[in-house]
């Protein structure tokens, strides 16, 4: 059923939202206008594989891909904040976290977490920044 | 008190067949991953789809910066100068079988630029697919 990836995104960006001690969130196609010197996320959502897990007709399908959360920081005052928001973030989707999500037609979904690894810091002036990838899988 | 044991001939000749199938085993991951960079690589002047590199030690990587360089390139033509570049690494490296990493690598400037700042996401998904 291709709303799956509807289900999984709202499944992981929920989870997000729920999550503690994070600024505001830049959701993907969502007007946000950041203001310099104020911390925020930024999400993609990358869906990579859908496959059949068994043979036969009508197969349940392994979808699998990688949510990445990007914690911008004002520049020029060290990567204290960027790196507490890393961890944050990898705590909240350690790997074999099962993520529940429930849609409007009273559907039920888990989504597992496979791994979240965080990338070195970097500068995009005005913003220091730290990318976490969240990979996650579902069989549905 | 001894034991001598013969070894079959064609022991050994299996063994160096089991080799060659391991060998290309991993020739194929590193044909289906070079496939996968380019093919996720975005195209405009080619600078980046032709910057990557497979390498196992030292040695300087490609990296070519888009500046100057003519917009609007062929995808195609670009993402297939990328393979032919990854392909000719692959068959640089002599000694597979006792190679113990290889590095992927995209060196051109604005390499970080096209991961997270214009979301393309290469490297992400490629350790999604591959990692």
């Amino acid at each position: 059923m291709a709303s799956i990836y509807n289900d999984i995104r709202a499944a992981l960006e929920s989870h997000l939202n729920d999550t503690s001690g994070l600024p505001s969130v830049a959701y993907e196609n969502v007007t946000f206008e950041p203001a310099t010197g104020t911390s925020f996320l930024k999400t993609m959502f990358l869906p990579t594989l859908r496959r059949p897990a068994v043979r036969g007709l009508n197969p349940q399908q392994r979808y699998q891909g990688v949510f990445s959360v990007v914690a911008y920081t004002p520049e020029g005052k060290g990567p204290k904040e960027a790196d507490d928001y890393a961890n944050v973030l990898i705590e909240a989707f350690e790997a074999t976290t099962d993520i529940s999500f429930t849609n409007s037609d009273t559907e039920t979904i888990n989504v597992s977490i496979d791994y979240a690894e965080r990338q070195q810091g970097l500068l995009d002036s005005p913003w220091y920044y730290v990318r976490v990838d969240i990979g996650w899988y579902i069989y549905k | 008190m001894k034991a001598i044991l013969k070894v079959n001939s064609s022991l050994k000749t299996k063994m160096q067949r089991l080799e060659q199938m391991a060998e290309d085993a991993v020739k194929d991951r590193l044909v289906d991953i070079a496939q996968s960079a380019v093919k996720y690589s975005p195209v405009d002047t080619g600078a980046y789809v032709t910057s990557f590199s497979y390498s196992v030690g030292a040695g300087r990587p490609r990296g070519k910066s888009s500046k100057n360089r003519p917009r609007n390139q062929n995808p195609n033509a670009m993402r297939q100068e990328g393979l032919s570049n990854l392909m000719s690494d692959v068959s640089r490296i002599s000694d597979l079988k006792n190679t113990t990493s290889i590095i992927l690598r995209n060196a051109s400037p604005h390499a970080e630029a096209v991961e997270t700042k214009h979301g393309y996401s290469v490297f992400a998904i490629l350790r999604n697919l591959y990692g």
